[in-house]
Protein backbone atom coordinates (compact mmCIF):
# COMPACT_ATOMS: atom_id res chain seq x y z
CA UNK A 1 0.00 0.00 0.00
CA UNK A 2 3.11 2.40 0.59
CA UNK A 3 4.35 1.83 -2.79
CA UNK A 4 1.49 2.66 -4.14
CA UNK A 5 0.95 5.61 -2.30
CA UNK A 6 4.76 6.51 -3.43
CA UNK A 7 3.93 5.53 -6.97
CA UNK A 8 0.40 7.79 -6.83
CA UNK A 9 2.18 11.02 -5.19
CA UNK A 10 2.95 13.18 -8.19
CA UNK A 11 6.35 14.21 -8.78
CA UNK A 12 8.66 15.60 -11.25
CA UNK A 13 11.67 14.73 -10.55
CA UNK A 14 13.64 11.81 -8.92
CA UNK A 15 17.11 12.03 -6.69
CA UNK A 16 17.90 8.57 -6.25
CA UNK A 17 20.81 8.66 -3.06
CA UNK A 18 22.52 5.43 -2.55
CA UNK A 19 24.39 5.61 0.61
CA UNK A 20 26.85 2.56 -0.90
CA UNK A 21 27.33 4.25 -4.00
CA UNK A 22 27.61 7.44 -2.75
CA UNK A 23 30.63 6.71 -0.61
CA UNK A 24 30.59 8.86 1.90
CA UNK A 25 31.38 8.32 5.79
CA UNK A 26 28.54 10.20 6.49
CA UNK A 27 25.23 11.19 4.77
CA UNK A 28 24.51 14.50 6.12
CA UNK A 29 27.65 15.95 4.34
CA UNK A 30 26.42 15.03 1.37
CA UNK A 31 22.90 14.65 1.17
CA UNK A 32 21.53 18.20 1.80
CA UNK A 33 23.70 19.94 -0.73
CA UNK A 34 23.00 17.19 -3.56
CA UNK A 35 19.26 17.72 -2.83
CA UNK A 36 19.82 21.49 -3.22
CA UNK A 37 21.69 21.05 -6.48
CA UNK A 38 19.08 19.05 -7.83
CA UNK A 39 15.92 21.50 -6.84
CA UNK A 40 17.82 24.02 -9.08
CA UNK A 41 16.98 21.92 -12.04
CA UNK A 42 13.10 22.40 -11.46
CA UNK A 43 11.38 25.28 -11.95
CA UNK A 44 8.99 26.88 -8.69
CA UNK A 45 6.23 24.31 -7.21
CA UNK A 46 7.89 21.09 -9.13
CA UNK A 47 8.19 18.07 -6.37
CA UNK A 48 11.40 16.14 -6.41
CA UNK A 49 10.98 12.75 -4.98
CA UNK A 50 14.26 11.92 -3.02
CA UNK A 51 14.80 7.74 -2.04
CA UNK A 52 17.30 7.30 0.20
CA UNK A 53 18.89 4.34 2.18
CA UNK A 54 19.57 5.42 5.08
CA UNK A 55 17.14 6.06 8.30
CA UNK A 56 19.27 9.17 9.87
CA UNK A 57 17.85 11.28 6.65
CA UNK A 58 14.71 11.62 7.84
CA UNK A 59 16.04 14.57 11.28
CA UNK A 60 18.69 15.65 7.86
CA UNK A 61 15.96 16.86 4.74
CA UNK A 62 13.28 17.30 7.64
CA UNK A 63 15.84 20.30 9.37
CA UNK A 64 16.57 21.38 5.59
CA UNK A 65 12.82 21.84 4.55
CA UNK A 66 12.75 24.38 7.65
CA UNK A 67 15.72 25.93 6.91
CA UNK A 68 15.60 26.16 3.24
CA UNK A 69 11.88 26.99 3.00
CA UNK A 70 10.94 24.34 0.50
CA UNK A 71 8.11 22.40 1.74
CA UNK A 72 8.43 18.91 2.98
CA UNK A 73 5.10 17.32 1.18
CA UNK A 74 5.41 13.72 2.06
CA UNK A 75 7.29 10.91 3.86
CA UNK A 76 6.97 7.77 2.59
CA UNK A 77 8.17 5.05 5.51
CA UNK A 78 7.71 1.69 4.44
CA UNK A 79 9.86 0.21 7.26
CA UNK A 80 12.15 -0.92 4.46
CA UNK A 81 15.44 0.08 3.45
CA UNK A 82 14.61 3.41 1.55
CA UNK A 83 12.61 6.51 2.78
CA UNK A 84 11.22 8.72 0.26
CA UNK A 85 10.59 12.44 0.50
CA UNK A 86 8.76 14.29 -1.36
CA UNK A 87 9.87 17.95 -2.22
CA UNK A 88 8.48 21.00 -3.38
CA UNK A 89 10.75 23.84 -4.71
CA UNK A 90 9.30 26.91 -3.11
CA UNK B 1 17.72 33.69 7.40
CA UNK B 2 20.54 32.28 9.80
CA UNK B 3 23.95 33.88 9.77
CA UNK B 4 26.37 31.60 10.51
CA UNK B 5 30.35 32.20 11.17
CA UNK B 6 32.66 29.05 11.08
CA UNK B 7 36.12 28.83 12.30
CA UNK B 8 38.21 26.27 10.67
CA UNK B 9 42.10 26.50 12.52
CA UNK B 10 43.93 23.08 10.44
CA UNK B 11 45.08 22.31 7.18
CA UNK B 12 46.73 19.43 5.87
CA UNK B 13 48.27 18.57 9.34
CA UNK B 14 44.82 17.38 10.43
CA UNK B 15 42.36 16.86 6.82
CA UNK B 16 39.45 16.26 9.18
CA UNK B 17 39.05 19.03 10.86
CA UNK B 18 40.34 21.07 7.83
CA UNK B 19 36.99 19.21 5.70
CA UNK B 20 34.34 19.38 8.09
CA UNK B 21 34.18 23.21 8.94
CA UNK B 22 33.65 23.27 5.07
CA UNK B 23 31.08 20.07 5.09
CA UNK B 24 29.23 22.07 8.01
CA UNK B 25 29.31 25.61 6.29
CA UNK B 26 27.76 23.36 3.23
CA UNK B 27 25.13 22.35 4.51
CA UNK B 28 24.06 25.34 5.60
CA UNK B 29 24.95 27.61 2.74
CA UNK B 30 22.83 24.76 0.57
CA UNK B 31 19.96 25.75 3.33
CA UNK B 32 20.18 29.01 2.19
CA UNK B 33 21.61 29.89 5.03
CA UNK B 34 24.41 33.08 5.26
CA UNK B 35 27.37 31.28 5.87
CA UNK B 36 31.60 32.34 6.30
CA UNK B 37 34.20 29.59 7.43
CA UNK B 38 36.69 31.92 8.65
CA UNK B 39 39.93 30.13 8.22
CA UNK B 40 42.65 31.22 11.05
CA UNK B 41 46.39 29.56 11.92
CA UNK B 42 47.20 26.68 9.65
CA UNK B 43 43.61 26.96 7.89
CA UNK B 44 44.74 30.26 6.11
CA UNK B 45 46.76 27.29 3.86
CA UNK B 46 43.58 25.86 2.84
CA UNK B 47 42.31 29.19 0.90
CA UNK B 48 45.79 28.94 -1.73
CA UNK B 49 45.59 27.41 -4.64
CA UNK B 50 46.17 24.36 -4.98
CA UNK B 51 46.83 23.63 -1.44
CA UNK B 52 43.21 21.61 -0.85
CA UNK B 53 43.73 19.03 -3.53
CA UNK B 54 46.03 16.86 -1.50
CA UNK B 55 43.85 16.88 1.29
CA UNK B 56 41.30 14.04 1.26
CA UNK B 57 40.17 12.30 4.87
CA UNK B 58 38.62 9.12 4.32
CA UNK B 59 35.23 8.73 4.23
CA UNK B 60 34.91 12.61 3.06
CA UNK B 61 33.81 14.20 0.01
CA UNK B 62 38.00 15.35 -1.19
CA UNK B 63 38.36 19.37 0.71
CA UNK B 64 38.70 21.22 -2.89
CA UNK B 65 35.06 19.48 -3.93
CA UNK B 66 33.65 20.83 -0.57
CA UNK B 67 35.23 24.39 -0.77
CA UNK B 68 34.06 24.33 -3.99
CA UNK B 69 30.49 23.53 -3.69
CA UNK B 70 30.76 25.80 -0.44
CA UNK B 71 31.50 29.07 -2.62
CA UNK B 72 28.70 27.64 -5.53
CA UNK B 73 26.46 27.96 -2.81
CA UNK B 74 26.49 31.19 -2.20
CA UNK B 75 29.73 30.57 1.01
CA UNK B 76 31.81 33.03 1.56
CA UNK B 77 35.89 32.35 2.85
CA UNK B 78 37.56 34.28 5.23
CA UNK B 79 41.09 34.79 5.48
CA UNK B 80 42.69 35.73 8.56
CA UNK B 81 45.11 38.52 7.80
CA UNK B 82 47.59 38.14 10.95
CA UNK B 83 47.09 34.73 10.42
CA UNK B 84 48.16 34.98 6.72
CA UNK B 85 51.23 37.36 6.34
CA UNK B 86 53.39 35.64 9.11
CA UNK B 87 52.96 32.59 6.74
CA UNK B 88 53.66 34.54 3.41
CA UNK B 89 50.22 34.43 1.94
CA UNK B 90 48.86 37.29 0.41
CA UNK B 91 45.44 37.88 -2.04
CA UNK B 92 47.27 37.11 -4.97
CA UNK B 93 47.78 33.22 -3.44
CA UNK B 94 43.91 32.53 -2.97
CA UNK B 95 41.32 30.97 -4.44
CA UNK B 96 38.08 32.27 -5.74
CA UNK B 97 35.59 33.00 -3.30
CA UNK B 98 38.28 33.68 -0.39
CA UNK B 99 39.35 36.86 0.77
CA UNK B 100 41.69 38.34 3.75
CA UNK B 101 39.79 39.86 6.53
CA UNK B 102 40.79 41.81 9.74
CA UNK B 103 40.20 40.81 13.73
CA UNK B 104 37.62 43.73 13.35
CA UNK B 105 35.64 42.07 10.35
CA UNK B 106 35.31 38.74 12.20
CA UNK B 107 33.92 40.68 15.48
CA UNK B 108 31.80 42.47 13.37
CA UNK B 109 29.81 40.04 11.79
CA UNK B 110 30.14 37.97 15.40
CA UNK B 111 28.40 41.08 17.14
CA UNK B 112 26.04 41.31 14.17
CA UNK B 113 24.38 38.33 15.62
CA UNK B 114 26.20 35.75 13.84
CA UNK B 115 26.00 32.12 15.76
CA UNK B 116 29.88 30.48 15.54
CA UNK B 117 31.17 26.83 15.33
CA UNK B 118 35.14 26.26 15.52
CA UNK B 119 36.86 23.21 14.36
Amino acid sequence: MLETERQEFVRDALLEFDTDRENVGSTCAVLTPTIKSRLRELQSGQVLEVRVNEPSARGDIEAWCRLSGNPLLRIVDDHGPVLSFFIQKK
Amino acid sequence: MAKLMINCTHGQEDPERATLAFVVGNVAASADQEAIVLLTIEGVRNATRGYADKICKEGFQPLKDVMQAFVSNGGQIWVCGACAKPRGITDADLIEGAKIVTAANAVEYLASGAASLSF
